[in-house]
C-alpha cells in the first residue's frame, strides 16, 4: 500500500475526529481564559484564575485525586476480576463458551440508568445487600455503600468488567498453547509457567484493557452522579454541575480541558510503554 | 535391540478423544540412545502418542515407563523429557540466551556454571554469537536450533520432536536433517521422532514405527519397513508402488509364482514361507524397481523369462531426478514406473520392455490391510 492510499483510508475517520473531537476542545482553550464574573457572566479579558484555582484550590484537588484514584480502583478491580474469568472463557474447551461470553456482554445491553439505579436498590441503607449482611451477623448496622468511594467503585467496576473482559479474551487466545507447554515440559510447574509466559505475553492486553477502563472511568458521568449524590464528585460531575448548574463556562472548560490533557497523555505514555512492551514481545 | 533396558518403554497406551479413538493399545520400547521415528499419515495418532510420554496429554490406559520409572501419572514438569515443536514454540519475549536458559533455571542450576552450558549448547547448534537476539530477529532454520539447544541443554532422559522440520522449507528441511542426525550421534540423546515424512523417516531412524489409525503397523529398521512392508498400508505408505492381486499359483525352495487375476500373466517372487496354493495375495512392485528398456528385436524371446514383460508406454513426464510413466501391458493393466533420469527418455506410444527382480516383489497375503501381521 502506498502512502497516498493510507490516507485516503484515513480520511473518513480524521473528517470526524477534526469535527467531533479537535474543533469543540479547541474552541474550549478561548473560553478557558475568559474571566467570568457572578450575575454577570463571561466578560472580555484574559486570566488564568481559572486553572490557577483548578491547581492549587484544594477542593479541586481532592476532586482531581478523587478522580484518579478511581480510575485506578476501577481499573485494578476490573482486571483482578476479569483476568482470571478471561483466562476461563478464552481456555475453555466447552461448547457453552461463546454463550458464555454472551452472558459478560449481557448487562451492556442494559440501559445504562436502569443498571445504575439496580444498584442502588442493591447498596442502599435498607438495601438488598445491606440487609443480608445483616441477616448474616456480619455486621450490626448497615454499611453507608452509597454515595461514596464503596458505591462508585462497585458501580463502575461492574459497568467496565465486560470491556475488560473482552480485551483479555482475545489477549489470552492470541498466546499459543504450545509456547506454554514448552514451558512445562522444560521443568515449570503450571504456576510458575503462568507467571513467566503467559501473563508476560498476555501483558499488552493488560495494558490496552486497564487504558480503556481506566480512561472511560475518568470520564464517566451518569453512574457516578447516580451513585455518588450531589455531593460526592468526581471531575465529569464538577464539570457538568460548572456548565450547567453554575454557568461558569470559563471554569467547566479549564476544567474540561485539564481531563482531556490527563487521558491524552495516559494514552502517549501507555503507547510508549506498548513499544517499548512490544519491542520485546 | 540390545539386552539393555529401554530407554522409554510404552505398555498398552490407549487414548480417546469422544468417539475417536486417537491411540489404540500401542505399546513400544526404546533403546538407549535409539532415534526412533513415528510414522504415519495425519490424524494416525502420532503426535497424540507423543504428547501423551511428554505428559501433556493423559492417556485412558497404559504406562509409560521412562528409564525403569513408572511416569504415566508423573506431572509434566518432572519428568526430564525434552521436547521440540513444530512451531518451535520459543518464549517471544525472552532473548535466545534466556530461552535456553529457562529450563536450566527450572532446575535451580547456579547462575556459575548455568551461563558456560547455555553458551556450549548454543555453540553445538551453531547459534554462538546470536544469545542476545529475540526469536522474531531469527530465521525459521535458527529458530528451530534454539528449540533443540533449549530442549536439549537440560540433558533430557528422552528427547521428543513433533515434526520438527516440517514448517522449513525443503533445502533447509535437509540441511536441518544432517545436523539434528550428527547431534544425536554426538551427544548420543535417545530421541523419539514423529514425522509424516517417509523420507525423513527413513534417512534418520534406527527403527520406524508405522501407525495407522491409532494402531502400529510395522516396527522395523529402515531397510526392513521398506523392502519388506507388513501389510499394505505400509506397502502404500513408504514409497510408491503397484499393487497386483493375484492367486498363489507354485510355492517352492526358489520361488513364488503368483498368477494375476484375469489375465494370464505371471509374476515370480522370491521363496517366502507361509503360503499356500490358491491363496489370493496383493503382489506390490516399488516404482522405482522396475527397469524399462526399448523393446528390441528380441522382445518376443523376452516374454517368456520371468518378470519381463512386454509393455506399451501411455505416459511419460520427466522430474529431474526421474523419468516418470505410465506402460500398459498386453492384458491392459498399467503400471507406474519411476526409470532414473539420466536415462535416455522413451516417448508416448512407443514399445518397450520392462523387468524386475523376484527380490524386488512384495507379497501381502489377503486382500485387506493389516492381514499378514
Amino acid at each position: 500500500m502506498t502512502r497516498g492510499h493510507g490516507w485516503r483510508l484515513l480520511a473518513p475517520a480524521l473528517v470526524l475526529l477534526a469535527v467531533a473531537f479537535v474543533g469543540p476542545v479547541g474552541m474550549l482553550v478561548p473560553t478557558s481564559v475568559r474571566p467570568y464574573v457572578p450575575l454577570v457572566g463571561i466578560t472580555s479579558g484574559f486570566t488564568a484564575r481559572h486553572y490557577v484555582r483548578l491547581l492549587t484550590d484544594s477542593y479541586y484537588l481532592e476532586i482531581i485525586g478523587r478522580t484518579l484514584v478511581l480510575g485506578l480502583t476501577v481499573t485494578c478491580s476490573t482486571l483482578i476480576i476479569g483476568y482470571p474469568l478471561a483466562f476461563f472463557l478464552a481456555r475453555t474447551p466447552s461448547r457453552w463458551r461463546n454463550w458464555l461470553t454472551i452472558l459478560v456482554v449481557f448487562p451492556l445491553m442494559l440501559n445504562l440508568v436502569v443498571r445504575t439505579f439496580g444498584w442502588i436498590a442493591l447498596l442502599a441503607q435498607n438495601g438488598l445487600v445491606n440487609q443480608a449482611l445483616q441477616a448474616l451477623g456480619l455486621v450490626e448496622s448497615p454499611v453507608k455503600l452509597l454515595f461514596n468511594f464503596a458505591g462508585l467503585l462497585i458501580g463502575l467496576t461492574h459497568i467496565f468488567l465486560p470491556f475488560m473482559v473482552l480485551v483479555l479474551i482475545g489477549a489470552i487466545q492470541n498466546i499459543p498453547r504450545d509456547v506454554e507447554d514448552a514451558a512445562r515440559v522444560l521443568g515449570a510447574s503450571w504456576g510458575s509457567a503462568f507467571l513467566r509466559i503467559t501473563l508476560p505475553l498476555s501483558a499488552p492486553g493488560i495494558l490496552s484493557g486497564s487504558i480503556l477502563v481506566f480512561v472511560l472511568t475518568i470520564s464517566a458521568l451518569v453512574t457516578p452522579r447516580l451513585l455518588g449524590g450531589p455531593t460526592y464528585q468526581v471531575m465529569s460531575t464538577l464539570i457538568y454541575d460548572e456548565f450547567l448548574s453554575r454557568l461558569n463556562w470559563p471554569a467547566g472548560s479549564a476544567q474540561s480541558l485539564l481531563l482531556t490533557v490527563m487521558v491524552l497523555a495516559l494514552v502517549y505514555l501507555s503507547g510508549r510503554l506498548a513499544r517499548r512492551t512490544g519491542a520485546r514481545v | 535391540m540390545s539386552g539393555a533396558a529401554p530407554a522409554l518403554a510404552v505398555r498398552r497406551l490407549r487414548k480417546s478423544f469422544g468417539a475417536v479413538v486417537a491411540v489404540d493399545d500401542v505399546s513400544l520400547d526404546t533403546a538407549p540412545g535409539e532415534f526412533v521415528s513415528l510414522l504415519g499419515p495425519s490424524g494416525c495418532g502420532k503426535s497424540t502418542l507423543l504428547r501423551m510420554v511428554a505428559g501433556l496429554v493423559e492417556p485412558d490406559g497404559g504406562q509409560i515407563v521412562l528409564a525403569g520409572e513408572d511416569i504415566t501419572r508423573v506431572a509434566v514438569h518432572r519428568r526430564n523429557l525434552g521436547l521440540v515443536f513444530q512451531s518451535y514454540a520459543l518464549f517471544p519475549h525472552m532473548t535466545v540466551f534466556e530461552n535456553v536458559a529457562f529450563g536450566l533455571r527450572r532446575r535451580g542450576v547456579s547462575v556459575a556454571e548455568l551461563g558456560p552450558r547455555v553458551e556450549r549448547m548454543l555453540e553445538l547448534v551453531r547459534l554462538g554469537p546470536l544469545g542476545a537476539r529475540h526469536p522474531r530477529e531469527l530465521s525459521g532454520g535458527q529458530q528451530q536450533r534454539v528449540a533443540l539447544a533449549r530442549a536439549l541443554v537440560t540433558e533430557p532422559r528422552v528427547l521428543l520432536l513433533d515434526e520438527p522440520l516440517s514448517n522449513l522449507d525443503a533445502l533447509l528441511r535437509d540441511e536441518m536433517r544432517v545436523e539434528l542426525k550428527r547431534l544425536q550421534e554426538r551427544l548420543g540423546t535417545t530421541m523419539i521422532f514423529v514425522t509424516h515424512d517417509q523420507a525423513e523417516a527413513l534417512i534418520l531412524s534406527d527403527r520406524v514405527v508405522v501407525m495407522e489409525a491409532g494402531r502400529v503397523e510395522q516396527v522395523g529398521r529402515p531397510e526392513e519397513v521398506y523392502r519388506q512392508p507388513a501389510t499394505a498400508f505400509v506397502a502404500r505408505f513408504l514409497g510408491r508402488a503397484n499393487f497386483l492381486a493375484g492367486t498363489v499359483a507354485e510355492t517352492g525352495g526358489a520361488a513364488t509364482v503368483v498368477r494375476l487375476d484375469g489375465g494370464g500373466l505371471s509374476v515370480v517372487a522370491g521363496p517366502r514361507a507361509g503360503l499356500a496354493i490358491g491363496q489370493p495375495v496383493s503382489v506390490a512392485v516399488r516404482q522405482e524397481a522396475i527397469g524399462i528398456e526399448v523393446a528390441g528385436a528380441e522382445a518376443g524371446r523376452e516374454a517368456g523369462r520371468p518378470n519381463h514383460f512386454a509393455v506399451t508406454v501411455v505416459f511419460h513426464a520427466f522430474a529431474g531426478q526421474a523419468h516418470h510413466y505410465v506402460v500398459q501391458l498386453a492384458d491392459g493393466r498399467e503400471l507406474e514406473i519411476a526409470a532414473p533420469g539420466s536415462t535416455p527418455p522413451l516417448p508416448r506410444g512407443s514399445r518397450a520392455r520392462v523387468q524386475w527382480s523376484p527380490e524386488d516383489v512384495i507379497l501381502l497375503p489377503g486382500a485387506g490391510p493389516g492381514g499378514s501381521r
